[in-house]
């Protein structure tokens, strides 16, 4: 249905067949980059587009690509054109892929402005809609870094609001908070984020959220101001620009995507993490420095036809400013971001991404979710990552949070009546991570999601209520989809994955520190010891991890694939993956010789140790079987003067969601493998809009 | 920033460390993260994730050229729902801070029924101030000092308004702690015990933990 909406505007109409106009027309031979992919160099194209290729467009529909060279993508996503070649083909880049796409499948929203200025003016008649709007867009994009030519104003602008920072703001890092010793970010600095506009914390617009406001989509492109900057209001990580953004200029615009691309370029070119890319897609590695002799080669060329210089990029070189990693956390310094994870390398590792992808989308549209359970296959390709794009909705496939969901109750639960518990969940919805571009706005959309899926959530489910640990969860959902669908996950999650988790007693996560011990002893014997002779007991640390789904204790990237294997295989991951950090900084803590230092490791473990394709290695090399887990469970409710009388059931239930640790694989992803190229999103109704 | 002057000042090396273990009790959103943030690395953030579970940090101080006094905190998350778990971390606690919020009259009752239970359930020498934090606040307070003073006094508490954003009190909440710490007897006992969440006895001369500043060359003796 969203897939198949036709932008019937005049004025969309108008602008979709301007631009591709005046792509065809463009005196673009000079731009270093062939139709022969082979022969480039993925660095080269990557840095084209990051600083806004030739201009932008939104798919139209989920298209697969049917040859290497094809560019996959979903509808509503946007694509950099890159290059016209010939009849109705472009190249573009999407997503960290480069490749081949038909004008058909796409609508043009937005050249890029420095290619207008290479046009020809008299092409085009004065009085234009189309430019006219530009022109009034500029007015304001000069609040922007982007526009070289406003950039005189904007140093001066963005010069003041780091000349705001707290000073005292990146001095210490906080001892504790999703970032570790290592890592630190500085809340404090929030308010002159905020003030310094949409720019640098824009991320790329969200196929999900397109899919699911066709209408808006429409409305807002029919306005033609999204010739401008600013963001796609309502995008899951704009809130705070949207509000920053006037009225009359709201706007489906892409081109938050530029901007991002390019401030992360500012940062020489540690791009990668520019990519902020919510979606987690792969980017080619960055481009160290501009004196790639590639790179140099190439902004010549590119500079002959579009301004796109050194000099216009390192004028935006903004050092000081706050960064955004490539899930929306903001950091401080550069040296404090972590390294990006999501690298395509090379080709190969661009196919296989795309394959996944593709095989994924096969799954949560075709595939009933009981026999997905049993796949052997499918527990592959989760362990190695669901494709970002498709992270939504297969979690929800997977934690099943269709069965759960029932039409308007959503909705009628949020007009309930508002208890004492929404206070207490008011103090932590200000404090869910604060660092997040999502949630860092006080009267932000992100705030105010997370707020009613909290409230809604204690009136569905009023035994329960509200404890702190579902906010982690349920920011988490937030980021990666919209309201109600977060809603219905965390109601799956809680009820079916984590049951006694969150009660009055907190019982399960007291009896789950009884069963880590067990595990440590029979894993890790001689840490076992170690860590007991000092006195430090699973209960100082695995509540931090269990109750937030270990989203305060990991790096982002290892939190996202974690999750990912906890939808298909349970509760147990959490036990696998505690084993597993406790692997991984074994000789650390071996060396560790009082409490203090244990303890000031073990909460607040560097994440460089703990990315995720190590983590997750780690955690699947453990022989580690539920019926275990279901021993010590017992074991600890008879035996363990701590958790004695405790309920132990509801461990027991939550073992066995998800995949059964059967081996016994069906037919599956390889018959479904063979996909027709278009996939109709309405072939999957509960991820349409509601 | 007071502590760390002091940490500067005192040369450990020469006199004796004392070792102890300090909880931070108190309803969600007090500021008890904060205080400890303030004391420890003197920072404060006005955004900070909320604790669920506990945190662990430790801070030294020196009260004077021969004393110094290492405190290993433990910083509680403060919803009602993990009160099963404080019992976890103030089992051992030679000191705790209980925290309320000035502007919140229910977070005194709170903060008193915290005394109550380290009254009765913890050691019995447990040393036990009351803070009023957010006390920058005091165009919206909600509870008078002399209020609070009162009960300190009846239930022998310590008493300190404070505030972790302007650092007021901080230092002083946990140095008069620190100073009314029964020293010489508590290193006694402590040198015969063994289990526990605090074990003493550790020799703390090596080196720690670079990312733990506070607790470098600190020494203990027993």
């Amino acid at each position: 249905m969203v897939m198949t909406t036709k932008h019937t505007s005049t004025d969309l109409e108008l602008v979709d067949i301007r631009i591709r106009e005046a792509l065809k027309s463009l005196a673009i031979s000079d731009v270093a980059i062939t139709e022969n992919l082979q022969d480039l160099s993925m660095e080269n194209i990557r840095r084209f587009a990051e600083t806004g290729g030739l201009g932008s467009c939104v798919g139209k529909f989920d298209i697969m690509a049917e040859d290497a060279d094809d560019l996959m993508f979903l509808a509503g996503e946007r694509i950099i054109v890159l290059k016209y070649l010939f009849d109705d083909q472009y190249l573009g880049y999407c997503e960290g892929v480069v490749g081949n796409f038909n004008a058909e499948n796409v609508h043009f929203v937005e050249l890029d402005p420095r290619v207008l200025d290479s046009l020809d003016s008299e092409q085009y008649s004065e009085g234009n809609d189309y430019y006219e709007n530009r022109r009034m867009s500029d007015s304001w994009r000069s609040s922007t870094t982007w526009q070289s030519d406003q950039m005189d104003g904007h140093a001066a602008a963005s010069t003041s609001s780091i000349n705001s920072f707290p000073s005292e703001g990146g001095r210490d890092r906080p001892y504790y908070s999703r970032t570790s010793l290592d890592s630190s970010w500085t809340g404090s600095s929030l308010p002159s984020i905020r003030s310094r506009q949409s720019h640098d914390y824009a991320r790329p617009s969200i196929p999900w959220h397109d899919m699911q406001n066709p209408m808006r989509s429409s409305q807002s492109l029919s306005k033609l101001s999204s010739l401008g900057n600013h963001s796609y209001r309502g995008a899951p990580y704009m809130p705070s620009i949207s509000a920053s953004v006037p009225d009359d200029l709201e706007s489906f615009d892409t081109s938050d995507m530029n901007e991002t691309y390019s401030d992360e370029s500012d940062h020489d070119g540690d791009l990668s993490s520019a990519t902020a890319n919510k979606k987690e897609k792969r980017l080619p590695a960055p481009p160290r420095n501009f004196t790639d002799p590639n790179l140099s080669t190439r902004a010549k060329s590119v500079v002959s036809d579009i301004p796109i210089s050194e000099a216009y990029v390192s004028a935006k070189v903004d050092k000081d400013s706050p960064l955004v990693d490539e899930y929306g956390f903001m950091w401080q310094s550069k040296k404090d971001m972590p390294p990006p994870v999501n690298l395509i390398l090379n080709k190969a590792t661009m196919k296989e991404y795309r394959e996944r992808e593709v095989k994924w989308l096969s799954v949560v549209s075709k595939m009933d979710v009981g026999t997905a359970e049993k796949d052997s296959k499918l527990k592959k390709l989760v362990r190695s990552g669901i494709p970002a794009s498709i992270r939504a909705r297969s979690w929800q496939f997977l934690a099943r949070s269709r069965d759960y969901s029932k039409p308007g109750l959503y909705q009628s639960l949020l007009q309930g009546a508002k208890g004492n518990i929404h206070t207490v969940i008011d103090l932590d919805v200000a404090r869910c991570f604060p660092n997040h571009v999502h949630f860092m706005d006080e009267n932000g959309e992100g705030r105010k999601d997370l707020r009613n899926v909290l409230s809604a959530y204690a009136q569905y489910n009023s035994d329960l209520g509200y404890c702190q640990g579902m906010h982690c969860l349920a920011g988490c959902m937030l980021m990666q989809m919209p309201a109600e669908d977060a809603f219905w996950l965390l109601v799956a999650t809680v009820d079916r994955y984590l049951k006694g988790y969150f009660g009055p007693e907190l019982s399960q996560i007291r009896i789950d520190t009884a069963i880590i011990g067990e595990l440590i002893r029979e894993h890790q014997p001689k840490l076992a010891q170690h860590l007991e002779s000092n006195g430090v007991t699973p209960v100082m640390y695995i509540p931090s991890w269990f109750l937030t789904a270990f989203t305060l204790s990991l790096p982002w990237s290892s939190v996202l694939r974690l999750w990912d294997v906890f939808y298909f295989e349970g509760v147990k991951v959490f036990y696998r993956i505690s084993l597993a950090i406790l692997e991984i900084c074994k000789d650390y803590l071996l060396n560790c010789r009082s409490d203090t230092e244990l303890l000031t490791f073990l909460l607040h473990i560097p994440h460089k140790y703990l990315g995720p394709d190590l983590l997750l290695e780690t955690a699947f090399r453990i022989k580690l079987s539920k019926t275990d887990i279901a021993k010590y469970a017992r074991k600890a409710a008879h035996m363990d003067s701590s958790v004695a009388g405790l309920p132990f059931e509801s461990g027991l239930e939550n073992l066995k969601v998800g995949n059964n640790h059967s081996n016994t694989s069906l037919p599956s992803l390889k018959s479904l493998s063979g996909l027709g190229k278009r996939i109709k999103s309405n072939r999957q109704p509960h991820t349409l809009p509601r | 920033m007071a502590a760390r002057q002091q940490q500067q000042q005192g040369t450990p090396a020469q006199g004796k460390t004392y070792q102890f273990k300090l909880v931070l009790l108190g309803e969600s959103a007090v500021g008890k993260s904060s205080l400890v943030m303030r004391f420890v690395k003197d920072h404060f953030d006005e955004y900070r994730e909320s604790t669920i579970g506990a945190a662990f940090l430790a801070q030294t101080i020196s009260l004077d050229d021969n004393t110094t006094v290492k405190f290993e905190i433990w910083d509680t998350a403060g919803q009602e729902r993990y009160k099963s778990l404080a019992p976890m971390y103030y089992r051992n606690a030679n000191c705790a801070v209980v925290v309320y919020d000035i502007t919140q009259a229910a977070s005194l009752e709170k903060a008193k029924a915290w005394v109550n239970e380290l009254q009765r359930q913890a050691d019995p020498n447990i040393v036990i101030a009351l803070a009023g934090n957010k006390c920058d606040l005091d165009s919206r307070r909600a509870v008078e000092t002399e209020t609070a003073q009162e009960y300190a006094d009846e239930a022998g508490l310590l008493f300190f308004e404070t505030s972790a954003k302007s650092a007021h009190n901080v230092t002083q909440l946990f140095t008069s702690i620190a100073k009314k710490m029964p020293l010489d007897q508590l290193a006694d006992q402590s040198r015969n015990k063994t289990k526990g969440l605090n074990p003493r006895g550790v020799d703390l001369s090596r080196p720690a933990n670079p990312n733990n500043c506070a607790c470098k060359k600190s020494l203990i003796v027993l």
